[in-house]
């Protein structure tokens, strides 16, 4: 191609001309620039708005917002910066997803308040919010709002009590809880106003005694908890995948056994007591009994070296599972142990002896089972 | 009973062929199949042969539903370069796969985080279209974002 003076031309606009001309420069897609800049933090987002006007406009009119203070450790600095972010957006632009993470030891709940009216005044429909102490009075003043959210995540170090999951969240379908405080009304269910709900997630919250969840398109459940909680009630037919990650086994008490469900993820973490063994064993079998119609169980190594503790002869005992199709073992903690603790062999033969155990007792029902080990990547 | 073979052919006129319930993980080529039964050859004037290939490799995949977000990253991880990447996002975007434009575009962020401004404009072939007084003046606003 022959060079050609232009001389009305600056200099990008003349090399933009020769790129055209070269075949060489395919323009991204607006859609694809913002698909890339939504998997940015806001900080990298305010830095790439730099990059030329249409990337600026792109910017300030963004669906997606991540505030995250990790670049940002003073707090004073995070909250103006924040500030400044939001005051720059195109006050027109509906925002869809925020993200809100503070990992200072003390958030200012002013801030906090700014951007979740923010996000409720322009339509929010993914909410995620994940602070070291959470104060839920700045969303309880956004109640007529929760009908528009889709996916909820509130996730705190330290309990908080949210009351205001009593009220109406007609299109959630996640609802991701860390350490919140559950309602517990006389064993209510407390998810009457969600009947969306398709996945709940809830970690290290305050459960009370007794946990009744009632979610009929209730398809994912995870409870992970460290303490005692004696029962577990779900009215949930469509729930195909359960994982508890506990110190202690709920009783599990289901309204019609739990049809759909295919895939249960068991583990434990806590310390058993010399004492305790023979009701700890007890209660995770009566658990395995409640979700005994599954397809696919994992286990950890730790509940396998606990059912090893069973006196007498494990093998003896009716299995738990009626039908599996896979049974894994989940050896990874283990093998990080050895990598720490350098305890290699010892370990390796009681692997050994647990895998035989457990296979016996909980594939008795099952023959045709598949059973696999999940070891640590590298 | 076979199963039905679609193909597709590339900006190059290259043929691909491909399952046809393989195929229609892309909703542009599902509601392709459902207009007209898609009998001849799918004409993809906007995807080169190299980037075709790699999303045929994408589709055959045969993987277990549960495994398949890691397949994905792991996917476009194997192909780190950016404009492989942006051939294949652009690509999943005009064929409607959604998790492999997803990944093929957080893979692209993932990878511009440490560039400077003029990195990434040459990599994601951005010009700048500002002056160097409003390139300063816009600098000198935002100055708190660095």
């Amino acid at each position: 191609m022959q060079e050609q003076f232009r001389p009305n031309m600056s200099r990008a606009e003349q090399k933009r001309a020769r790129m055209i001309e070269d075949g060489r420069l395919d323009n991204l897609p607006e859609s694809l620039q913002l698909h890339i800049l939504s998997f940015l933090d806001k900080k990298e987002a305010v830095q790439m708005s730099l990059l030329s006007k249409q990337w600026f406009s792109l910017w300030t009119s963004m669906p997606v917002l991540h505030l995250n203070s990790f670049d940002i450790p003073r707090v004073v600095d995070f909250d103006k910066f924040v500030n400044r972010v939001l005051s720059h957006r195109d006050q027109s632009a509906k925002l869809n997803t925020l993200t809100f993470t503070h990992g200072g030891s003390s958030s200012s709940p002013k801030i906090l308040k700014e951007v979740v009216d923010y996000a409720f005044s322009h339509g929010v429909n993914h909410l995620e919010l994940s602070i070291q102490c959470f104060d839920s009075r700045p969303l309880c003043l956004h109640t007529t709002s929760f009908n528009l959210l889709k996916t909820l995540k509130l996730k705190s170090q330290s309990y908080f009590s949210c009351t205001f999951l009593l009220g109406s969240f007609k299109n959630l379908t996640v609802l991701h809880l860390k350490g919140a405080i559950i309602p517990n009304n006389n064993c209510e269910p407390f998810l009457l106003g969600f009947p969306m709900l398709e996945k709940l997630v809830l970690k290290d919250c305050c459960l009370g005694k007794i946990l009744c969840v009632e979610a009929l398109k209730l398809s994912d459940l995870t409870i992970s908890f460290h303490g005692y909680f004696d029962r577990c009630k779900l009215t949930t037919p469509n729930l195909r995948f359960f994982k508890y990650i506990g110190s202690e086994f709920p009783r599990l008490e289901t309204h019609d056994g739990l049809p759909l469900l295919d895939t249960v993820v068991v583990d434990f973490q806590g310390l058993c007591e010399l004492s305790e063994e023979k009701r700890m064993i007890d209660d995770l079998i009566s658990l395995f009994r409640g979700v005994g119609n599954a397809r696919s169980v994992t286990l950890s190594s730790r509940i396998a070296h606990l059912l090893c503790l069973f006196e007498g002869n494990l093998e003896e005992l009716d299995s738990p599972f009626c039908d599996l199709k896979c049974l894994k073992m989940d050896v990874r903690y283990m093998e990080q142990d050895e990598k720490l603790f350098d305890t290699h062999s010892g370990r390796r033969t009681q692997l050994i002896e647990m895998k035989t155990a457990v296979k016996a007792y909980l594939l008795k029902r099952s023959p045709e089972a598949k059973f696999s080990i999940i070891h640590s990547t590298n | 009973m076979s199963k039905k073979t679609l193909t597709l052919m590339s900006k190059d006129k290259q043929l691909f062929n491909i399952e046809e319930h393989l195929a229609v993980q892309s909703v542009t080529i599902r509601n392709m199949v459902k207009e007209d039964g898609a009998s001849s050859v799918i004409p993809l004037p906007r995807v080169d042969s190299e980037t075709l290939a790699l999303v045929i490799e994408y589709l055959n995949r045969q993987q277990a539903p549960e495994e398949d977000e890691d397949y994905v990253k792991k996917f476009v991880d194997e192909r780190g370069e950016i404009p492989t990447l942006l051939e294949l996002a652009q690509a999943a975007l005009d064929l409607d796969i959604k998790k492999l434009m997803d990944a093929a575009c957080m893979k692209v962020a993932d990878l511009i985080k440490d560039f400077t401004l003029e990195e990434v404009r040459e990599a994601l072939r951005i010009e700048n279209d500002r002056t160097p007084e409003e390139e300063k003046a816009i600098r000198d606003e935002f100055q708190w974002a660095f």
